[in-house]
């Protein structure tokens, strides 16, 4: 781990020491050089002055004797002793003022000698401290590289690795001691590593940093999400030097985040499903997303329909109690209501159940709302049908009821004894109950005619599949719709007919013979009406205009004042020689004819 | 008959049921009442009661053929003349202004009618 960097700023230190030093090198040997160059002179000086100190002994010693001095030869001698003798003085001076020199320049020299040592010594100390300094940094460095959860390591300019942390090792698996090269790029998956490579080899070859996520094998062969980040570290010139690379483990956020997005997937599909308008929203309503139905339902777009931009699809008239709904839904820890909203395609509000409820984080607090809107219109409709139907069942039953009683009394009235009363009395309430399901069988459809004709005359004789049989002709137009309102008491009326036919009428002798002949035509308002001519013949002995009616009367009275009253029929009811002849001429809706009718 | 407790009242029938309102009729006969009517429809008992000035009370079928008769019950109230519906519905389904009108309800007595019809008469006079 020698390899490991300082950090710059012990850097810069080391720098300036190494150049103070550097400096301190150089004027120390300035100041040796000179005092070699004195040293020199010295010497120089010391041989002259020793040349010229014997020069000057052996002209002594050559000379005549001074006291008598020659005058020719003498003076001769003398000048060249004397000029010997000033060259020696000046010689002495010259070495002496030297040697003055040479004292001042040797304790000077001896000064910086004295100084330059104290200097490396102080030196010296300082870059020990230095380096036990580094050398804690680095150990710091080290135990703070192998403390991070990040894998960290470092590659050359060309991407080999030569130092990994701890962790790489403990979470690889590789074996500290071999040598990694490019094999580190192995531990990525192998579906990422071709992408992770080509970046790699791109961040290198541009001296970029590289950021990229991949896959790392762990030492039990899983592979786990790693961010990477790697950084070019560079010398003063900005060359790369190395890359330092660091892998922060960011799986479970990963993970978290997949499952997140699937289950946002999964939301939406199962919203963009569903009938239901589906929303979401924060603070008191304010929208911050909408289904796409919502958006097809009410032509507001997700963007128009965020904040409170959705109630402009709500009905003005609601839009107070929906603000209301909101502005209690926190306490309530929930919202419903039921408003109504504009059907943009149809151009018409139609009524909605809203129901939302709050999503709330782990301490409670509302982190948004979840909300559906259903299309309640059509059950609204249905429940208001509904009612209206079942009042008028209620009304229809009491009225039945009613006119059971009234029904029983009359056959009360008009009974000799018990037995009698209990044929008749069971024949019309069997008529009734033929009625009645007729009646709930239409389904919203009328009743027609001939359908009621024949089902009372099937009640009493055997008839064809054309309804006819030797005694019983019938001839008019199917499908003749009558009134719903006329429909029970012209059962009633043509059950009494009918029970009367075939008790002392047409029906009641071999001889005789019913003829019921309809049809429709335009009365004089214009209105379509229906004539039914009712004949029986061949029948004998029968009674008297004036005479009592043999049946009690209550046919008779059901034609004669019944259907005048209850929906201004015309209608007669004779005793001709040879039998009845009823006819009934009544008003039918115009929607009557339901098949073609041949007049 | 039991005592003719109508006897000189001049009665309004409304009831579109020709065998309700001749038994009506019949009930309010045997208790003295003079029947104005029976009328089948609103139409009818519109144009009865425009010509008939003395009137002391009327019994009401709710549904005439589909119409409904109130028209003729605020017509009625209007001119003070005391009226029973005679209905197969329940209360919720006449409007809140005849909540205090009496009811004959159906399937009726009718012995029952002149009692329920009686107490209005005097009440009104």
């Amino acid at each position: 781990m020698s390899e490991t960097e300082s950090p710059d700023r012990n850097d810069a230190v080391r720098h300036s020491l190494v150049d103070e030093n550097e400096q301190l090198r150089t004027a120390l040997e300035t100041a040796l050089e000179e005092n070699a160059r004195l040293n020199d002179d010295r010497d120089r000086l010391q041989r002259r002055a020793a040349l010229l100190a014997q020069e000057l002994r052996v002209a002594r010693a050559t000379a005549p004797q001074p006291p008598q001095p020659q005058p020719q030869e003498g003076e001769t001698a003398a000048e060249r002793r004397s000029q010997t003798e000033e060259e020696l003085r000046v010689a002495f001076e010259e070495l002496q003022v030297l040697t003055e020199e040479l004292e001042v320049a040797n304790t000077s020299l001896h000064e910086t000698n004295l100084e330059l040592d104290a200097r490396v010594e102080e030196r010296t100390a300082q870059v020990g401290e230095i380096n036990a300094a580094l050398r804690a940094a680095e150990a710091s460095l080290r135990t703070i590289a192998d403390l991070v959860p990040d894998l960290l390591w470092r590659t050359d300019p060309a991407g080999n690795a030569n130092w990994f942390n701890e962790r790489w090792f403990d979470y690889t698996g590789h074996d500290p001691a071999e040598p990694m090269g490019l094999g580190w790029i192995d531990a990525i998956h192998p579906l990422d590593r071709p992408e992770a490579a080509a970046a790699w080899r791109e961040a290198v070859e541009r001296g970029d940093a590289y950021d990229h996520a991949h896959r790392l094998r762990g030492a039990k062969g899983d592979y786990r999400w790693f961010l990477v980040r790697a950084e070019p570290m560079r010398d003063d010139r900005g060359k790369v030097v190395s890359w330092f690379a660091a892998g922060t483990d960011v799986h479970d956020q990963r993970q978290a985040m997949e499952a997140l997005q699937h289950s946002e997937l999964r939301f939406r599909t199962l919203v963009e499903g569903m009938p239901q308008l589906v929303w979401r929203a924060i603070d008191s309503g304010q929208w911050t997303w909408s289904s796409p139905q919502w958006t097809s339902y009410t032509g507001l777009s997700d963007e128009q329909s965020r904040g409170m931009g959705w109630l402009d699809a709500i009905h003005p008239d609601d839009r107070d109690k929906v603000r209301a709904a909101w502005a209690c839904a926190s306490d309530m820890g929930i919202l419903e209501l039921e408003a109504r909203v504009l059907h943009a395609p149809a151009g018409r509000h139609r009524h909605f159940q809203t129901r939302a409820l709050p999503v709330r984080d782990e301490v409670g607090s509302i982190i948004e709302w979840l909300g559906t809107s259903t299309d309640v219109d059509d059950l609204l409709r249905l429940q208001q049908h509904q009612s209206v139907l079942v009042a008028e069942l209620q009304h229809r039953t009491r009225n039945l009821m009613t006119v059971v009683q009234a029904i029983t009394l009359r056959t009360l009235r008009s009974s000799d004894s018990l037995a009698t009363f209990k044929e008749c009395i069971g024949h019309r309430l069997d008529a009734l109950a033929r009625v009645q399901s007729l009646l709930s069988r239409r389904e919203g459809a009328r009743v027609a005619f001939d359908v009621l004709l024949r089902e009372e005359l099937s009640a009493h004789v055997e008839l064809d599949a054309e309804g006819q049989n030797q005694q019983v002709t019938l001839a008019g137009p199917a499908g003749v719709g009558i009134r719903s309102a006329l429909v029970q008491t012209l059962a009633l009326a043509l059950h009494e007919l009918s029970t009367n036919a075939v008790k002392y009428g047409a029906l009641a002798t071999p001889a005789g013979h019913l003829a019921i002949v309809w049809h429709v035509a335009e009365g004089a308002n214009g209105q379509k009406r229906l004539f039914v001519d009712w004949r029986e013949s061949g029948v004998e002995n029968l009674p008297g205009r004036d005479a009592p009616s043999k049946g009690g009367g209550f046919g008779r009275e059901l034609i004669e004042r019944a259907l005048p009253y209850q929906l201004g029929a015309r209608t007669n009811y004779e005793f001709e020689p040879d039998g009845i002849h009823c006819t009934i001429d009544v008003e039918v809706p115009d929607d009557a004819l339901l098949e073609t009718i041949n007049g | 008959m039991a005592e003719q407790v109508l006897r000189g009242t001049r009665i309004l029938v409304v009831e579109d049921e020709y065998l309700l309102a001749d038994d009506l009729t019949n009930a309010l006969s045997d208790a003295g009442a003079y029947v104005l009517g029976p009328a089948a429809s609103v139409e009818d008992a519109t144009t009865l009661i425009g010509n008939e000035t003395a009137i002391d009370a009327a019994i009401l079928d709710v549904n005439l053929r589909g119409d409904m008769v109130f028209p003729l019950a605020d017509a009625l109230r209007d001119r003070g003349i005391p009226f029973a519906f005679a209905t197969g519905y329940d209360d919720w389904a006449l409007p809140p202004r005849f909540a205090d009108a009496p009811r004959i309800e159906k399937p009726f007595k009718s012995e029952r009618v002149a009692d329920i019809l009686k107490p209005l008469i005097r009440k009104e006079q």
